[in-house]
C-alpha cells in the first residue's frame, strides 16, 4: 500500500493551487484602486513571476534535453528522429559551451557569430519556403463556395494593401485594406482572445475542483 | 510555380526594379513622432526578437529608426525578452553607426542595453514598474548605479517615448496591458498593423507595418536599406500570385463549362 503523496497532488493540485492564489491576487489588485499595500503585493508577485518564469525555462530545457538524450541512448526511433535529436543535443551543447566558457558569455563575439552566420542563415534558408506559400494560396483559393469567395476577397484587398506600387496607383486600396485590419480582423482576434481567456479561467477552476482530466491521468493509466 | 517565384526573388534581389513606394499614414505618424523628440530625451525601446534570424531581416529598418532618433540627439534604452536579443543589440549598435561620426554616441551616456528578462508579460510589467528594482546591472555587467543615462530614467513614465518592436502577435496585447493601458502613455510600434489597429489613435500613435512599413520609412528618411528591395520583391511576387489565382479560377470554371455540354450529349 502506497503511503506517499499522490502524483496528482504534487504534480498538479499543489502547483495549480499556488498559481490560482497568485492569479486571484493579481486579478483583485488589477481592479481595486492602487494603494501602497496593493502596489507592494503586485510588485512582489511580479518579482516572483520573473523567478518562476526563469525556473520554468530551465526546467523545460532540461526536460527537452533529457527526452532527446534518452532517445539517442535507446535508439528505438527512426533514423530521421535520431538525426533530429542529435542535432538538437549537439546545438544545445555547443551554445552552452560558448555561453559558459567564451569570454563575454551571452554577449560574446563567438556567440554573435554563431547566431548570425549559422542560425541566421539557416533561418533565411527556411524563409525561402515562403516561395511556396503563394503556391498554396493558388491551390486553395478556388472560388467554389461563399466562404472561399469571402476569404479570397479579404485576401485580395489585404495583399493589394501591402503592394505599395498598387497603392500609389489606386490610393483607395489603402483605406479598404486598413479597414479590414482595423475592424473585421481585430473583431475576430478579440473574440478568439476573449473565448480563450474565459476558457482558461473555467479550465483552471475545473482543474482545482479536480473535475478536469489531464496528462497526469493519461500517464498514470 | 514555386520555382518561378524563387527565380523572380533572386533576380530582383540582385537587380532591384525600383517600383514606387507610397508612404502610409501609420508610417508618417511614426516618423512625425520621432522627429518631435528633443535633445536629451530618452526612448525606451522594447525589443522582442524571438526568431533568431528575424533580426537579420529587420536590422536595416532598425538602423533607420535608430539614426532618426540619433539625429534628434535623443537617448535610447533597450530592453529585450529573449536570451539572444541583448547580443544582437550589442552588434546592432556597431551596425547602426550610432557610435561613429556624425552621431558619436557613447555607451552608458546615450545608449544602454539591459539584460534579457524572462517572463514575457511579467517581464514587461516589471520593467515598467522600474528598471532599478528589476535589474542590478546592464548587459555588460556595469552596475545600474554607475550608468549615467539610468540616473535620469527608471519607471516607464520617466521616458519621453516608448517604442515597441515585436513579431509574435500575442505580444501586442501584453504590451498594451502592461505599458500604455496601465500607465496612460502612448507608444509607437514596429509590428504588423493589424495587431495594433484596434488601439491605433489611443495607445498606439505610429506603426511600421513590417516589410511595407520598414520600406516606407527607409524611403521617407532616405536611410535606404534592404527593405526597399524586399518591397520590390513583394510587389512583383504578389502580382504574380494574384494573377495565377485568377488564371487558376478561370481555368477551373472553363473546365466545368466544357464538361456540362459533354454530359448533356450523353
Amino acid at each position: 500500500m502506497s503511503t506517499g503523496i499522490s502524483r496528482r497532488v504534487y504534480q498538479r493540485l499543489i502547483p495549480l493551487f499556488i498559481v490560482s492564489v497568485f492569479a486571484g491576487i493579481s486579478l483583485i489588485v488589477y481592479f481595486v484602486t492602487p494603494s501602497a499595500a496593493s502596489k507592494a503585493v503586485s510588485g512582489e508577485i511580479l518579482q516572483w513571476g520573473v523567478v518562476l518564469s526563469t525556473v520554468t525555462m530551465i526546467y523545460a530545457s532540461i526536460t527537452i534535453m533529457v527526452m532527446h538524450t534518452r532517445r539517442l541512448a535507446e535508439r528505438k526511433e527512426t533514423t530521421r528522429m535520431l538525426f533530429n535529436s542529435s542535432v538538437m543535443v549537439g546545438s544545445f551543447v555547443m551554445v552552452m559551451a560558448i555561453g559558459l566558457f567564451a569570454p563575454g558569455g551571452l554577449t560574446s563575439e563567438l556567440l554573435e557569430a554563431v547566431t548570425t552566420y549559422i542560425f541566421g542563415y539557416i533561418y533565411a534558408g527556411i524563409l525561402t519556403d515562403w516561395a511556396y506559400h503563394p503556391y498554396t494560396s493558388y491551390r486553395r483559393f478556388r472560388l467554389i463556395s461563399a466562404e472561399s469567395t469571402v476569404m479570397f476577397i479579404t485576401f485580395l484587398f489585404t495583399v493589394l494593401r501591402n503592394m505599395t506600387a498598387v497603392v500609389v496607383a489606386v490610393p483607395g486600396i489603402a483605406v479598404i485594406g486598413d479597414w479590414i485590419a482595423a475592424v473585421p480582423a481585430m473583431a475576430t482576434m478579440r473574440a478568439a482572445l476573449a473565448a480563450a481567456g474565459i476558457g482558461q479561467l473555467v479550465l483552471g477552476i475545473r482543474a482545482l475542483a479536480q473535475r478536469e482530466p489531464g496528462l497526469i491521468e493519461l500517464e498514470m493509466k | 510555380m514555386g520555382i518561378i517565384l524563387l527565380v523572380v526573388i533572386v533576380t530582383v534581389m540582385f537587380n532591384p526594379v525600383g517600383l514606387p513606394i507610397s508612404v502610409s499614414q501609420q508610417t508618417q505618424d511614426f516618423y512625425n513622432r520621432l522627429i518631435k523628440l528633443k535633445e536629451g530625451e530618452t526612448v525606451l525601446w522594447g525589443f522582442e526578437g524571438a526568431v533568431i534570424g528575424a533580426y537579420t531581416e529587420k536590422k536595416t529598418a532598425m538602423r533607420a529608426v535608430a539614426q532618426t532618433i540619433a539625429k534628434q540627439k535623443a537617448n535610447i534604452v533597450w530592453v529585450s525578452f529573449y536570451p539572444h536579443n541583448p547580443g544582437q543589440l550589442l552588434a546592432f549598435i556597431e551596425y547602426s553607426g550610432l557610435t561613429k561620426p556624425p552621431f558619436n554616441y557613447k555607451y552608458g551616456e546615450n545608449i544602454v542595453i539591459m539584460p534579457f528578462l524572462p517572463g514575457e508579460e511579467t517581464a514587461m510589467a516589471a520593467i515598467a514598474a522600474g528598471l532599478k528594482a528589476t535589474f542590478s546591472t546592464d548587459v555588460k555587467g556595469i552596475s545600474i548605479g554607475d550608468i549615467p543615462l539610468l540616473k535620469k530614467v527608471d519607471k516607464i513614465t520617466d521616458f519621453n517615448l516608448v517604442l515597441i518592436q515585436f513579431g509574435i502577435f500575442t505580444y501586442a496585447e501584453m504590451f498594451m496591458r502592461q505599458w500604455p493601458a496601465k500607465y496612460g502613455i502612448q507608444v509607437i510600434s514596429m509590428c504588423t498593423y493589424s495587431v495594433v489597429a484596434a488601439y491605433y489613435g489611443t495607445y498606439v500613435i505610429g506603426d511600421l507595418d513590417l516589410v511595407r512599413g520598414n520600406a516606407e520609412f527607409e524611403k521617407l528618411t532616405g536611410i535606404l536599406g534592404e527593405d526597399i528591395v524586399y518591397m520590390d520583391i513583394r510587389n512583383i511576387n504578389c502580382g504574380i500570385t494574384l494573377a495565377l489565382i485568377a488564371f487558376g479560377n478561370i481555368a477551373l470554371y472553363w473546365s466545368k463549362v466544357k464538361k456540362v455540354p459533354a454530359e448533356a450529349k450523353k
